[in-house]
């Protein structure tokens, strides 16, 4: 088997792995909502409600918190085993790809099946909405690979600035899903300008990919 | 005979210059000895050779490909380093099991059954997470990656750090045994020169981000001595020679000398003892710097 299949065979197993995690979670959610609604007349509906909801955002936050983790141990690991650069950088693409989609797949299925698909559209908004941030977290783990606590610091300052401007915004009234396009044109739009500011932060991850190194 | 060949390497981190326009040719079939103080820039070496980190300057080929980003190099060296028990955003929690499966995806000549063995003769646990392993486990971790790897050049850095004398003379056998049935190349890196000086037929000294020696372990010691005796008549025996480490005590001196060649004509008014690789290191390295 060539360096690039092994390098495949790791980071599709690492992306099912993160996937069960999610699902694995999804389901603890359900369980104890079923068990904190029991009695309730919809305690199924109300906790799996509240299961998926929660599964959507593990799915939108695993890829990015992965992302940042990764070039200071993940990638690090790949290169120490004799992995090369390409492999990383390929390898983590195939990965987040994979995840979001197995994510996508599971939650329209599991609308479909409940009966609810106009749940589908906000979730995959959420989901695919995650992709510009994957890529921004692995340049900022990259940043933290090299700048260390500084980055972190100035990191925590920028979310921080962000979390007060999204309370500003919840607190006059707004809702996120406001910003959001409606109807299947939009989202496949929606979709390709992810995917495309996606694509564009590769082009920075890829050149910072190419220098790096086991610390 | 394959060669993993470093030429003009040159390490620089910011202002500073770890390694410094180094030449290095490693010959497949034998078993090297890297040894250097810390900071010497041993890691450092080791890491550009394998392509784990980038050179400022120089070469790094293996039968003539380079070695960076190349699959044909890469898939022929195992560097098996410290594993670190803290990253950068806490505690390093990847399970022991995780870790060497890891291993055995990337390396296709992983020998699941001798990893196995390996594990039990160092009683490892390997459902324990990394940040939990004491110092010596986790140095079982980096021998049995390395040797289950089953890799043509085989590199270890500090693999004895920590572990016991017993798990010591265990990795010693393991490392001969290997290199007696399969003929793989080991690099060694360590501190722990007196014990695995035996092991190295070829021993590399890195000092200051220079490669001082590179030898035939030997030759090299069949070359050194110490000589001692009263000052002038010391000083007469070995002028001309290479000296290192002259110590006095009163009008007695000893010296650790270094010749071009084996000395057989010592004058008999001075005492001439062969001396240990490590002896030889300490002497080397220490003068003209602080003793630490």
């Amino acid at each position: 088997m060539s360096l690039a299949a092994r390098s495949l065979t790791y980071y599709l197993k690492s992306s099912l792995q993160y996937f069960g995690y999610a699902v694995g979670i999804g389901a603890l959610i359900f369980v104890e909502f079923l068990f904190i609604h029991s009695g309730e007349a919809d305690a199924f509906g109300t906790a799996f409600r509240m299961a998926v909801a929660i599964l959507v955002m593990f799915i939108a936050m695993l890829n990015p918190m992965y992302a940042m983790y990764s070039p200071n141990w993940y990638d690090a690991n790949v290169l120490a085993m004799g992995g090369r650069r390409k492999d990383i950088f390929w390898g983590s693409i195939i990965k987040e790809i994979l995840f979001l989609l197995m994510g996508v797949i599971l939650v329209s299925v599991i609308y479909v099946i409940y009966g609810t698909p106009e749940m589908i559209p906000a979730s995959v908004y959420i989901m695919v909405g995650s992709l510009p941030f994957t890529g921004m977290a692995r340049i900022i783990g990259h940043k933290i690979r090299k700048n260390g606590r500084v980055a972190v610091v100035i990191i925590a300052l920028v979310a921080g600035f962000s979390a007060a401007a999204a309370s500003i915004f919840s607190g006059l009234g707004k809702n996120i899903s406001d910003l959001l396009p409606s109807g299947g044109a939009s989202m496949v739009l929606f979709i390709l300008v992810a995917v495309g500011i996606y694509s564009v932060l590769q082009i920075f991850v890829h050149r910072l990919c190419s220098k790096a190194m086991v610390q | 005979m394959a060669t993993l060949s470093g030429k003009n390497i040159v390490k620089k981190y910011g202002k500073d210059t770890v390694l410094k326009n180094v030449n290095i040719d490693i010959e497949t079939g034998k078993i090297y000895g890297l040894i250097g103080r810390n900071g010497a820039g041993k890691t450092t070496l080791l890491s550009i050779l394998t392509a784990q980190n980038p050179a400022t300057e120089g070469e790094i080929t293996l039968d003539g490909q380079p070695v960076w980003e190349n699959e044909a190099s890469l898939s022929r060296i195992c560097y098996s380093r410290e594993i670190s028990p803290v990253t950068m955003f806490g505690p390093n929690t990847l399970k022991v099991k995780d870790y060497l499966k890891l291993g055995k995806t990337f390396y296709k000549n992983w020998d699941q059954e001798y990893a196995d063995e390996l594990i039990k003769m160092f009683n490892l646990d390997v459902k324990k997470r990394v940040h939990k392993l004491s110092k010596g486990m986790l140095s079982a971790v980096t021998i049995i990656l390395a040797l289950a790897s089953k890799a043509e050049i085989t590199i270890l850095d500090e693999p004895v750090a920590g572990l016991d004398v017993i798990a010591r003379e265990q990795f010693y056998k393991l490392v001969i045994e290997e290199y007696a049935s399969t003929g793989r190349t080991f690099i060694i890196s360590t501190h722990i020169i007196e014990e695995a000086a035996s092991l190295f037929e070829k021993v590399i000294m890195i000092d200051d981000g220079q490669i001082v020696i590179e030898e035939n372990t030997d030759d090299l010691l069949a070359r050194a001595y110490r000589v001692s005796g009263e000052d002038v008549q010391v000083d007469e025996a070995v002028s001309g020679l290479k000296v290192y480490h002259p110590e006095s005590v009163g009008r007695n001196k000893a010296v650790t000398v270094l010749a071009d060649s084996p000395v057989d004509n010592f004058s008999d008014s001075v005492q001439v003892e062969p001396i240990s690789l490590q002896n030889l290191f300490y002497a080397m390295c220490v003068d003209g710097r602080k003793e630490a």
